[in-house]
């Protein structure tokens, strides 16, 4: 136990600790940018809609897709 | 089914209409399954979340009024250091964690249309969670404990937990594999993180060696158990409070408000954000302690950090009613919802701020940290939990909501409650903070007798109380209103059959043709097909996440195991002897750690009012750490040799004999109560095993203990004390809180002498 204490305290692994934020800060900028890169809107779409209309479909169809971004369901208001 | 139904108008129907089973007009390639959700497992977990909630209300009540009046703590095992825990795990994995499992069960079925993966799988995890609890509240108020903040259960309790867990843990990643619904809501995300991260935690915390059916000693000592334990404590708030939460309030609230979340985008940005970042923000609970410098800096860095996606959560979730305010206004399960958003965004703000280190040598160890976690669990968590429950109740038990506007006066009772709650302890909070550390205009301390700190709270206990104890006549209007509902139930209820198609193995866009793969790798990780790879992967993605939590974690934790300098050894720092390791266990048994804390901390009026600061290197043999995060008293860390043993003995008889307005529980049961000296041994070994030079006394701590116990019962009838203690609980007690602290002040004596 001491002697392993030893040998992993001699590594130098502080470093690593900045390595893996760096590393982490690169796959959050990652998830960042492919969130924002065009061409997800249709999928965005489908899943934003997906707890008020799972009772009606389930694979995107054309209608739910053509509903502009902001277009309410309920228009009553 | 009874006939045609009018069509909804957004305004609440007159009478529960059940919805119709609905069908999807089949997709080429596609094959139609027929299956229904099971709700009797949702009625089940409901039904437990009212019944713990009062429970564990009730217990902080109690607790809350043995801090204004003593004398409520009246038998051993209703003492205050031993109710505090109860309340605490009874509303976080009691109430709340059975909200959390209530919204789960049902929006899950719903979100991944399928029935859960195994009805059995279900069941076991409802009544294993219940037994766990019973147990919790059965071994609690017995002195049971690890005396590590919310992971106060034993061993054995522990490991029923990991095993209910992991049941659960199955029974939803196989839902997720059955499931007929392509995408991963991001409701769904968040419970995969709770539950996932939950278990790690769970698991790491509670790594100790068992000494007794029901005791154990932590594997890790001072500086890191603190670490650990902190590590643990921030991020079950953050997983077990906040991100199932999130998942519920990301499906619960379109439902209600019958309008889709503001930004999807904004919901993804604000899971990855918050998973990132809350894994490092623990050591803010350690400020100013023995802890090394970067660590808290990096937690503070983090946790300042935090308050940006926590509040485009809460924008969210607020946004998601533009152009429903008018819902808000007749619908008290929007009402319940906005002011749990409302409590979210300030709770999220209040926690950064915290965190900044010189807010936090004023807040720490006062009631303003009380203030802010009731913030958090009276207002989020519970204002959720009411809101989703009134939804809820007329859907699972198909009938109608039985008093509306009873709903509404719960709500503003609550609301009232929480409010007067609030404000008295953020106030006696600021208040004993700055008394504290107030000198007079000759430098020294304006309120030496710590007692006086604590007497100027009590209006505000009593305020309090009178707050906790409106949230709970809400809590009953509550539970009248789900009885009611629950009476008005059908004879059996109705189960809709479901029908949709099955996964295809080939992905189709909506708009029904395959799209071509995007060529290049570039391209392919802009068009996020490997996140859709990994949605489709619900194993897989799983791993990663598992993965991620768990190198940020273990960078983070490491170096302070592993480098040698970050904890500095002081050579006079010898084990606790048998004696004093009987006491300390006595110590910990009471809950001394629930109102004492042992760490002082380098500031002047904390020197002058304890003595000098402590050091990482004095807790190298502390299996677990007892540096608290209350003082309702005051600190102990150097309380060896302070006063005299006769003393602690009176004073633990009647702490009022000694300082008038204590409000100390009496311990006179100590002074009676016999010392087991034969099951010492077995504790001196399991130190031993963890490490601890105990040299001798590995073969003859009985011995060595009665020795002392006999010269210490010998020194306290010299000071006119009663006589015979040499084998009773007291004596073990007094040892060990006439050792602390002496160590450092012996090397210092040492140090001036020649």
């Amino acid at each position: 136990m001491k002697s392993l204490t030893d040998v992993v305290s001699g590594a130098g692994l502080s470093v690593y600790a900045e390595i893996a934020l760096v590393i982490f800060l690169i796959a959050f900028v990652g998830i960042v940018i492919s969130l924002f890169a065009p061409g997800k809107r249709r999928t965005y779409e489908h899943l934003r809609r997906l707890p008020i209309d799972e009772d009606t479909n389930t694979e995107p169809s054309i209608e739910t897709s053509a509903i502009p971004r902001f277009a309410r369901k309920d228009t009553h208001a | 089914m009874t006939g045609p139904k009018p069509t909804t108008t957004g305004r609440e129907p007159a009478r529960y209409e059940p919805p119709a089973p609905r069908t999807v007009a089949p997709t080429p390639n596609a094959l139609l399954d027929s299956f229904s959700y099971d709700d009797d497992i949702v009625r089940k977990f409901l039904i437990a979340t009212f019944v713990w909630g009062l429970v564990g209300m009730l217990v902080g009540l109690v607790v809350a009024v043995q801090l204004a009046s003593p004398a409520m703590n009246v038998a051993p095992w209703l003492t205050f250091g031993r109710l505090r825990p109860l309340h605490t795990n009874a509303v976080i994995f009691a109430f709340a964690g059975n909200a959390f499992f209530t919204g789960a069960y049902y929006s899950t079925q719903r979100l991944l249309k399928a029935r859960m993966f195994s009805d059995g799988l279900s069941r076991f995890h409802f009544w294993g969670w219940q037994a766990i609890i019973v147990s919790a509240a059965i071994t609690l108020p017995l002195g049971f404990t690890q005396a590590k903040e919310y992971a106060e259960l034993e061993w054995p309790i522990d490991i029923a937990i990991a095993v209910v867990w992991v049941a659960f843990a199955v029974n939803f990643f196989g839902t997720i594999a059955r499931r007929r619904e392509r995408h991963l809501y991001v409701a769904i995300w968040f419970y995969i993180a709770s539950i996932v991260t939950v278990a790690i935690l769970h698991i790491f915390n509670n790594l100790s060696i068992p000494a007794g059916a029901f005791k154990s000693y932590s594997i890790y000592a001072g500086v890191q158990d603190a670490f650990m334990q902190w590590w643990y404590g921030h991020n079950a708030v953050a997983f077990f409070l906040t991100t199932p939460f999130l998942g519920m309030m990301y499906y619960f609230l379109p439902k209600a408000a019958e309008r889709p979340v503001f930004s999807y985008k904004l919901s993804i940005l604000h899971f990855w954000t918050i998973v990132f970042m809350y894994i490092w923000a623990g050591p803010h609970h350690l400020h100013y302690t023995a802890l090394p410098e970067w660590a808290s800096t990096l937690g503070m860095l983090f946790s300042v950090m935090l308050w940006m996606p926590s509040w485009g959560g809460m924008v969210n979730g607020l946004l998601t009613l533009r152009g429903a305010w008018h819902k808000v206004v007749e619908e008290p399960v929007l009402k319940f919802f906005v002011v749990a958003i409302t409590a979210y965004g300030m709770a999220t703000f209040e926690g950064p701020m915290l965190s900044i280190k010189s807010v936090n040598a004023l807040a720490h160890y006062t009631d303003w940290i009380i203030a802010h976690v009731h913030t958090g669990a009276l207002g989020w968590n519970g204002f959720l939990t009411f809101g989703m429950v009134y939804w809820l109740l007329p859907r699972l038990f198909q009938a109608p909501l039985y008093s509306k506007k009873l709903a509404e006066v719960h709500f503003w009772i609550a609301t009232f409650g929480i409010l007067l709650y609030v404000v008295a302890i953020y106030s006696a909070g600021v208040t004993q903070g700055l008394m504290w550390r107030a000198f007079d205009e000759t430098g020294r301390l304006a309120y030496p007798d710590f007692v006086e700190t604590v007497m100027k709270l009590m209006p505000m206990y009593w305020m309090r109380a009178a707050g906790g104890t409106l949230y709970i006549v809400g809590m009953l209007l509550f539970g009248y209103n789900i009885l009611m509902t629950w009476r008005g139930r059908p004879a059996s209820y109705e189960v809709p059959l479901i029908q949709a198609p099955r996964l295809t193995k080939e992905y189709i866009e909506g708009n029904g043709h395959v799209t071509p793969a995007p060529t290049g790798a570039w391209a392919r990780f802009i068009a996020m097909d490997w996140h859709r790879a990994w949605e489709r992967l619900p194993v897989t993605f799983t791993v990663m996440t598992a993965v991620a939590v768990i190198v940020a974690s273990l960078f983070e934790v490491l170096p302070t195991f592993l480098i040698r300098s970050n904890v500095p050894t002081i050579a006079s720092v010898k084990p606790y002897t048998p004696l004093e390791l009987a006491g300390r266990d006595v110590y910990i048994a009471e809950g001394c750690f629930n109102c004492h804390s042992q760490m002082i901390r380098p500031f002047r009026h904390e020197t002058e009012r304890y003595g000098e600061y402590s050091k990482p290197g004095e807790f190298v043999y502390d299996h677990p750490f007892l540096w608290g995060s209350r003082r309702i008293g005051p600190d102990l860390a150097r309380e060896g040799g302070k006063y005299p043993n006769l003393w602690h003995v009176r004073h633990m008889e009647d702490p009022r004999a000694i300082t008038q307005k204590s409000v100390m529980p009496a311990y006179p049961r100590l002074l009676t109560d016999r010392l087991d000296f034969a099951g010492i041994q077995r504790h001196v070994d399991v130190m031993a095993m963890l490490g601890v030079p105990y040299g001798d006394a590995v073969n003859r701590a009985p011995e060595m203990a009665r020795a002392q116990a006999d010269s210490l019962a010998k020194a306290v009838e010299g000071e006119g004390g009663p006589k015979g203690l040499q084998d009773k609980q007291i004596i073990a007690l007094v040892a060990y809180l006439q050792r602390l602290g002496r160590d450092v002040k012996a090397a210092q004596v040492a140090r001036t002498t020649p």
